[in-house]
């Protein structure tokens, strides 16, 4: 696919803004910091309050870098499971993905009591969090691939994606049901989603799986390309389809099962983000469109976050609320506006 | 004739196609024998449910043989990669791109992959045969526009344009002038034509279009009573294969016309 330049200008101007982003993003905060001490702060510098430097670099550094890679993972694994489903509906949420992760992440921590003592809080380790939250969507993509093999019709597999939230929904209605109130308590709040209160060794657990999955998707974006086609046509251009197929669904659940196990349950970044690229950016070239979704993927969840904590506040919202309130409407409003998406 | 025209691009030998279920074999077409030369147009006619996609899935490499051998430039079709064999086949399917909002440049451009890095990034080469693939299908003025935009008879054009970008001496179309009027018909075909004759391609397609088929190509493959006949047109009207294409007493061919006329 040619004409890559023309797009390119998008690229680097999406860069600056999702930089200005990241700049407002640590500048805001229930606490007022005077913006040149945060640039110090940022980089050593003198600081003429040493607690302002400790909620900058252990607070909102963590927070607005946990931003950056939730928002540019899901829009990532929502732009690869929109080609590979070839449905311009499918995300990790729809497709069930995020329930997967959820009911894995609550069958640790819900199921961690049953164990109790060092085994316990072995499980309860930001690794297994990952692995639980990881195998748990790795499951259901299997399962969803299951389906689309023996079913065509791409409906099907949205419908299976809801009933996968329903037997989330309903098995951790049975396991809180046995297990006590502290542990429910936790789950709840990662069910809400959360950018903070992430330790500098989580946000590089986080980093590490999200860069990995950006890049298995980078080296992927020729065979997607093909896959625009069809698979038929695909495979007659020279993808193997069956290798294609299970690097994606690995890669989208390294994304979005790492992803959801540090922030939890994140809507509508996964579905969202994609379209509101490829009306920013009008091609379907996964060359260009990768760079530009994971740029606006960051930049919506750097802005989210602004919007969660209510600057000069001392309420912070539930991120999970937030992006359901502003990426259910652009859905909306993508649809009445071109009556069908398009992808 | 000269050595190029006998050059053989594909050919089947003793081959069975179907389907498996479970373990067992379900045949459609068995011991199927013919070669195909170089710059050759070749008709696969048939009627409905006879096997000619099961044969085109077979031929591209889309569907396992049953038994047999496929030799496609004297290599077996078994011993291709994926990637090779995108080299020496490309094909037009009747199903329209799943992403309606591709630009036909775009389109056109996939083309391309099997000859491209692993980025799929362009040599100057590779954007010339896009343009070339452009010209020869008169598709230059529509290249910004998008798919879901385009006449049927247009994304016919624009997908044979993506299959000349692939640049390969075997070309497989399924139903290229279904869905077409008449004029978009005898288009395609004389365009199919100028590939084999100007370009030395061989293109093999199939149609329901039999008079139209029985005019335009060299060579014909045609399907009745799960047996496969391979002749030119001339040669399957004057043995009467023609007329076994449909039942008896439904439509009939009037040799001396070159139509089909339905019995009353």
């Amino acid at each position: 696919m040619e004409g890559k330049t023309s797009f390119r200008k998008w690229i680097i101007l999406l860069f600056i803004l999702g930089i200005t982003f990241f700049l407002v993003n640590i500048s805001l905060g229930s606490v007022a910091i005077p913006f040149p001490e945060i640039i110090s702060s940022l980089f050593g510098g003198e600081v003429s309050k040493e607690s302002w430097r400790f909620i900058i670099t252990d607070y909102r550094l963590p927070k607005a870098i946990t931003a950056v890679m939730v928002g540019s993972g899901l829009a990532v694994s929502g732009l690869l499971m929109q080609t590979l489903f070839r449905n311009p509906l499918a995300g990790p949420f729809v497709l069930g993905l995020s329930s997967g992760a959820s009911l894995g992440v609550a069958f640790l921590i819900l199921g961690a009591g049953a164990f109790g003592g060092w085994v316990g809080n072995l499980l309860l380790s930001e690794w297994s969090l990952v692995i639980a939250s990881a195998v748990g969507s790795f499951l259901v993509l299997l399962a969803v691939v299951a389906v689309t093999l023996r079913i065509k019709d791409t409906m099907a597999i949205l419908i299976i994606g809801l009933m996968f939230g329903s037997v989330t929904a309903a098995v951790v209605a049975v396991l809180s049901y046995f297990s006590n109130a502290e542990q429910l308590q936790q789950y709840v709040f990662w069910s809400f989603g959360s950018l903070g209160n992430m330790s500098w060794y989580g946000v590089l657990i986080l980093s590490m799986c999200t860069i990995l999955g950006i890049l298995i998707s980078f080296v992927l974006s020729k065979s997607l390309n093909a896959l625009l086609l069809g698979e038929n046509y695909a495979r007659s251009m020279g993808v193997r389809i069956k290798r294609t197929t299970l690097t994606i669904i690995i890669t989208t659940s390294i994304l979005a099962g790492g992803i959801t196990a540090f922030a939890g349950p994140i809507a509508f970044i996964g579905l969202a983000i994609p379209h509101i690229t490829r009306q920013i950016i009008p091609t379907s070239d996964h060359r260009i469109l990768i760079p530009a979704t994971l740029l606006t993927g960051a930049i919506v969840m750097l802005g989210c976050d602004i919007l969660a904590q209510i600057p000069f506040s001392e309420y912070t919202l539930p991120i999970n609320a937030i992006t359901s309130l502003v990426g259910a409407p652009v859905v909306i409003w993508l649809l009445v506006r071109k009556r069908k998406l398009m992808f | 004739m000269n050595s190029e025209i006998q050059h053989t691009v594909i050919s089947a030998n003793g081959l069975s196609i179907g389907y498996f279920r479970r373990k067992e074999q379900l045949p459609v077409i068995e011991g199927i024998n013919f070669s195909l030369r170089q710059g050759t147009l070749v008709s696969l006619v048939g009627a409905n449910g006879v096997g000619k996609s099961t044969l085109l899935r077979t031929l591209s490499g889309m569907q396992k043989q049953l038994d047999g051998n496929i030799s496609i430039e004297g290599k077996s079709l078994k011993d291709y990669t994926p990637n090779e064999l995108a080299t020496v086949l490309s094909v037009v399917l009747t199903e329209a791109p799943v992403s309606k909002n591709l630009t036909v440049t775009e389109f056109i451009s996939l083309g391309r992959q099997p000859h491209t890095n692993w980025m799929g990034n362009f040599t100057s080469h590779d954007k010339q045969v896009v343009m070339q693939a452009m010209e020869q299908t008169e598709t230059t003025e529509l290249k910004d526009r998008r798919c879901f935009e385009l006449s049927d008879g247009q994304m016919q054009r624009v997908s044979i344009a993506r299959a000349l970008a692939q640049d390969t001496p075997l070309v497989i179309l399924d139903e290229p002038t279904t869905h077409l009027d008449l004029y978009h018909r005898a288009y395609v075909l004389k365009l199919l034509r100028k590939l084999t004759k100007d370009h030395r391609k061989t293109v093999l397609y199939s149609t329901h279009e039999i008079d139209l088929a029985l005019q335009m190509s060299d060579e014909m493959l045609l399907i009745a009573d799960s047996q496969l006949y391979h002749d030119t047109p001339k040669q399957l009207i004057s043995e009467g294969k023609v007329n076994l294409l449909f039942p008896e007493n439904t439509v009939s061919f009037d040799p001396e016309s070159g139509r089909f006329t339905i019995e009353n």
